[in-house]
């Protein structure tokens, strides 16, 4: 393919965009940063041209190697960050429009402060901000990591610790743009553009219109891995969560909320694993028999174990940034963290008394509790959840020195609340028995933990692979779904099989296939594609089954 | 040991921000907060309580609200708190403050030790912990990192100077200001939270404290403000574009012609 | 008039650290003899001590006479001490202005004299006049952050007393040929705050305050691992790493390397301010030839401050300077 400013070969320099935050290694031969969706288009048509695959990026921060390119274009995104425009509907709900490559980080800064970069925006987005107030709004969704690309959170439909509450990145999607394999555009809005049962009439915005067929099956009701199927489907899911394969999104409209006014933290410990299970059965609602109700909901829900404690505590010892961090009471065992939205600070005295009874109730200790009751302390609450997926990043780095085909290990698979605590002693049997070094924390609000195994060398990492790939079975079994977050990617695609099945593999990836004929887009993700070259010759639809 | 604190209740954040439409400041949308470094010095009380026995009584100078600050601090392990709020003492600057906590100070009894917190991040002046130690006749040391020691005669401690750190005795009754480095602030428990809720906080007004009126407040403030101003910048700036590994190299450039960088 | 020192002079403190009378005792006699030549009136420098030669040192930067207070040894100065007889020298010689250094011991001692003394005291000004009209000194000083700047003054009581931090103003050329008077005063300085025990051995020996190159970074920086990026392109650039406050105040960084207001003014040749927003109250701090600002933020201030200004990820940045062997 021809080199020109937009499409440039790799070369030593864009090393670092070889791998995403799992730090699997990629390859690839071209990298582009297009600046608009003008260009995103062009260079997705001259790639269809050559049959040359590509793979889109936001800001790396995947964990399943989403990111990580399997040869072919680097389509990196970070270049189109803008917040374009907003707007306010019938019913005072306020949308905003942001480019893919626009930080999660940057839309909270921008909303909280009121801060905008304003060039560009239409009479009506200028008329909107005026009256709208800094905090007023807020979106969401929060995903551990506060630098994503909306555009890569709407590819992989991040959830976080408030999906509790709040639901996961697809549920704030109102519209999107998104580009095709062959360079053509789409635009379609919640409730505008639906199949008709399981036929999919796709308009395009060159008046051209793409027929397809949904699989025969919907996707688990529990959590997506991957894609979203549903019969009368709103057509714009079909790009949330599937991760790059059936088109590249090229701008987002997201449905923002009010923020709550007031926000609240409190983290308990527990002398063991069973009772923070009692106090979180509690807190969703199902507490155990003579254990009274807790008071509010709660917007978001973690679970630390030990591991993880102790694991923060040594590093402690060793990183300056991590100084600052609260002293663990003495003889911790697990935590659970629950945030409370609130918009009535004095009724906090009330729901922290109730919330005392159920910890009395459950085997916690009312004495050993933090609490946040403000920005400032909430930060400092936040800062301690954070140090755990920041402390298992500085440990995988140190053991890649040693072996460098170690990635993070981590799985976010979910069941139902029924089967929740089954897997979860699965999860501690497998890992107590493996012998390997893991730590089990997570958004235990939606039933998906993560348990992490810290391989220590190419053993331990093929080990950990094959305990998550027996998981991927229990879970299967329980109904559930193997991914509930991070998307299968690379790292989990085998998982997706194991899930899903041959049967519906094929269908999915014939749907895949439908929009992108060439099998150009996001090479590797979901599909290992060896395993579907028999079915690479269906073009446009399947019959009905 | 009679340990006391002063604290205060300050803004959430310093900044002002301009609306990117209309150019005017917001202000609203402003959290108070207590005063990050008397956080501090109430942590250090409360642990040489915790060490030594005695207790630990805040006091704050402030409007009404402030009482949810005292209330915080009470959560955390003070025994008790005092608000001194009286429309008089709006308007002081720092000696009129200093004066005013003296007075409610020497109410209510003359402590062993005295902790404040180094400075207010909304005025950043450091001055009314050293003003209070004079005010009440207490010898004073700024810029504790450490307090190694302490008995019913005196502490030893390690302080912060332009030439690096030394250690000192001081006898008590004394004042102290402490840096940040001295402790990590501990978060309340449930139980501490409602324990602040539930206790009961001590007013006083001038009148308590039988003040004279030229003694607080803006008639008691040897300082005035006389105007503000935004300041101007007039620096030319070049703006390097394109992606990070691009703007790295015309930066090295830029630099290169001033001479060699790196 | 009295010992031939006029009432209502321009005083400035001189304060001795380590290493003999500090700097900034010169940057206020250059600005105390501005003051003093619109009053019309003379400035002393008052030094407690011993004299150990350092007068004519002061006379040379604008110092008409220097006040010299004998006290027995110190081996640190004692803010009780030094309040006890820089009270009795105002009340007998009745200065209108007052200037001291905004050192460690400069904001613990200016506050406790001027209490003793009941008047007006501002820190950390950044700018002194006199009001032609009313005579009094008009001190400004960053307001709200550092995001507006405050005139003050104190109209009616004396002295006027105003501290000013190390390197806002610069160091006068010094003048040789100045007469150097001394008046001595010998002072009972009977109170103490403190007993001195012991020098501790600095584990830290790094100094912003000289260096010629500064990676400086602040809470956008994003993480650790960028933090140890910035360490090790300082190194490479020959320079050294330092900090805007809030990575300080949150115990990443140590206040040695705090740069601004509230930590060390710095003047290299080059400033790198990574993940730095600007605020005025860091600014102050910074007196760099060239000042470069990485930050994403495109409406962040520091970009009001920058020669060059990239909109870019700090780790971005980082990684793609340090690829460049």
């Amino acid at each position: 393919m021809r080199e020109t400013n937009l499409i440039r070969k790799m070369s030593p320099e864009y090393a670092d965009y070889l791998f995403d935050e799992s730090r699997t290694m990629g390859s690839a031969d071209y990298i582009s940063f297009p600046a608009n969706e003008t260009e995103l288009a062009e260079v997705v048509r001259r790639c269809a041209e050559n049959r040359i695959p590509l793979t889109a990026q936001g800001a790396l921060t995947g964990l399943a190697g989403g990111a990580s390119p399997e040869r072919g274009l680097i389509l990196n995104l970070q270049r189109m960050n803008r917040i374009l425009g907003m707007r306010k509907d019938a019913d005072g709900t306020y949308f905003v429009r942001v480019q893919p490559g626009l930080r999660l980080a940057q839309l909270r800064r921008a909303l909280a402060v009121k801060a905008f970069d304003v060039a560009g925006w239409d009479e009506e987005s200028l008329e909107t901000l005026k009256e709208i107030r800094p905090g007023q709004l807020f979106f969401p969704p929060d995903p551990t990591e506060p630098t994503a690309s909306l555009g890569g959170m709407a590819s992989c439909n991040a959830c976080g610790a408030r999906s509790v509450q709040y639901g996961c990145t697809r549920a704030h999607i109102h519209a999107l743009r998104a580009v095709l394999a062959d360079g053509r555009i789409t635009s379609l809005e919640r409730g505008r553009e639906r199949a008709e049962g399981e036929r999919i009439r796709m308009p395009l915005t060159d008046g051209s219109v793409l027929e397809t067929g949904l699989p025969s099956f919907e996707t688990p009701p529990i959590k997506d891995a991957g894609f979203f199927i549903r019969r009368d489907m709103d057509l714009l899911d079909l790009f949330i969560g599937s991760q790059g394969t059936i088109g590249i999104i090229s701008e987002l409209e997201l449905k923002l909320m009010p923020a709550p006014k007031h926000l609240w933290g409190v983290t308990a410990f527990f002398p063991n694993d069973e009772f923070a299970l009692a106090y979180v059965r509690a807190v969703k609602g199902r507490p155990d028999p003579g254990v009274p109700r807790f008071p509010r909901p709660a917007a978001s829900i973690e679970f630390f174990d030990k591991n993880a404690l102790d694991m923060v505590q040594r590093q402690k010892a060793v990183t300056p940034a991590f100084r600052q961090l609260q002293e663990l009471p003495e003889n911790y065992c697990s935590a659970v963290y629950v945030e409370l939205n609130d918009d009535d600070p004095t009724e906090m005295p009330a729901v922290l008394t109730g919330l005392a009874e159920v910890l009395k109730a459950t085997g916690g200790d009312p004495e050993r509790t933090w609490v946040a009751r403000d920005a400032m302390e909430l930060e400092q609450l936040l800062f301690f959840r954070h140090s755990v997926p920041e402390t298992i990043d500085l440990i995988v780095e140190e053991n890649r020195k040693h072996e460098p085909c170690i990635t993070i290990l981590s799985t976010d698979m979910a069941v139902d609340d029924e089967h929740f605590d089954e897997l979860f002693h699965i999860y501690q049997r497998d890992l107590q028995a493996s012998g390997l070094h893991w730590i089990i924390f997570g958004h235990i609000g939606e039933n998906h933990v993560h348990p992490n195994i810290l391989a220590r060398d190419r053993k331990e990492y093929e080990q950990g692979h094959r305990i998550f790939e027996k998981w991927a079975g229990d879970v299967h079994r329980m109904g559930g779904s193997i991914s509930a977050e991070h998307g299968a990617g690379k790292i989990k695609r085998h998982l997706a099989m194991i899930m899903y099945g041959q049967e519906r593999m094929r269908e999915l990836y014939a749907l895949k296939r439908a929009f992108d004929p060439q099998g150009i887009l996001g090479p590797g993700n979901i599909f290992g594609d060896k395993a579907f070259q028999s079915s690479d010759d269906s073009s446009a639809g399947r019959s009905d089954h | 040991m009679k340990i006391y604190v002063c604290v205060k209740q300050v803004p959430a954040s310093n900044e002002t921000l301009l609306d990117p439409v209309t150019h005017t400041i917001i202000r609203e949308g402003t959290q108070s907060i207590l005063n990050p470094f008397d956080a501090y010095a109430v942590e250090e009380a409360v642990r040489i309580k915790a060490r030594r026995g005695g207790s630990v009584t805040a006091f704050t100078m402030g409007i009404p609200s402030a009482e949810s600050t005292l209330r915080r601090v009470i959560a955390v392990g003070a025994d008790d708190a005092v608000l001194l709020t009286d429309r008089a003492f709006a308007g002081s600057d720092t000696l009129a403050t200093a004066r005013t906590l003296a007075a409610a100070v020497k109410q209510r009894g003359m402590p062993d030790l005295l902790l404040c917190g180094k400075m207010a991040t909304d005025g950043d002046t450091a001055q009314v912990g050293p003003m209070l130690a004079e005010c009440l006749g207490f010898p004073h040391i700024s810029d504790v990192a450490e307090i190694e020691e302490t008995d019913e005669e005196a502490c030893v401690v390690r302080k912060m100077t332009d030439d690096g750190y030394v250690r000192l005795r001081i006898r008590l009754p004394a004042l102290l200001t402490v840096l940040k480095e001295i402790n990590i602030p501990r978060l309340p428990s449930v139980s501490g939270v409602l324990r602040g809720e539930q206790a009961e906080i001590v007013r006083m007004t001038g009148e308590a404290l039988e003040m004279n009126a030229d003694r607080t407040g803006l008639a008691g403030s040897a300082t005035r403000v006389v105007s503000t101003e935004r300041p101007v910048l007039t620096r030319k700036t070049i703006w390097i574009e394109g992606t990070p590994a691009e703007q790295a190299g015309k930066l090295r450039s830029f630099l290169q012609e001033g001479g060699p960088i790196c | 008039m009295l010992n031939g020192i006029e009432t209502g002079g321009v005083w400035v403190y001189s304060e001795q650290g380590a290493a003999g009378i500090r700097p900034v005792t010169y940057e206020l006699l250059g600005q105390a003899a501005r003051l003093a030549h619109a009053m019309k009136r003379p400035v002393t420098a008052v030094m407690i001590g011993r004299d150990n030669d350092q007068a004519a040192s002061l006379a040379a930067c604008g110092a008409d006479q220097v006040l010299l207070a004998e006290i027995p040894d110190e081996v640190l100065p004692d803010e009780l001490a030094h309040t006890m007889v820089l009270t009795e020298l105002t009340r007998k010689y009745q200065p209108a202005i007052l200037l001291m250094g905004a050192t460690g011991f400069g904001r613990s001692l200016a506050p406790r004299l001027a209490a003793r003394l009941e008047t007006g005291l501002t820190a950390d000004c950044t700018g002194l006049e006199i009001d032609p009209k009313t005579g009094l000194l008009r001190q400004t000083r960053p307001a709200f952050g550092g995001n507006l700047l405050a005139t003050i003054v104190c109209p009616e009581k004396t002295p006027q007393m105003a501290t000013v931090r190390p390197k806002v103003f610069p160091k006068p050329v010094p003048d040789e040929s100045r007469p150097v008077r001394i008046i001595r005063e010998r002072i009972e300085s009977t109170d103490r705050c403190f007993e001195f025990i012991e020098r501790i051995p600095a584990a830290e020996e790094t100094d912003i305050g000289t260096a010629g190159v500064l990676i400086s970074i602040g809470q956008g920086i994003g993480g650790t691992e960028n933090i140890a990026m910035a360490e090790e392109l300082a190194r490479r650039m020959g320079g050294v790493l330092s900090s805007s406050r809030p990575l300080v105040d949150s115990g990443v960084m140590p206040y040695a390397r705090q740069v601004g207001q509230t930590g060390k003014t710095v003047t290299p040749k080059l400033y790198l301010a990574l993940g730095i927003s600007g605020a005025i109250q860091h600014m102050a701090g910074v007196a760099a030839k060239t000042i470069v600002a990485v930050n994403t933020d495109p409406d962040a201030p520091i970009f009001g401050y920058a020669d060059y200004a990239l909109r870019c990820d700090c780790g971005e940045f980082l990684r793609a300077m340090l690829e460049k062997n």
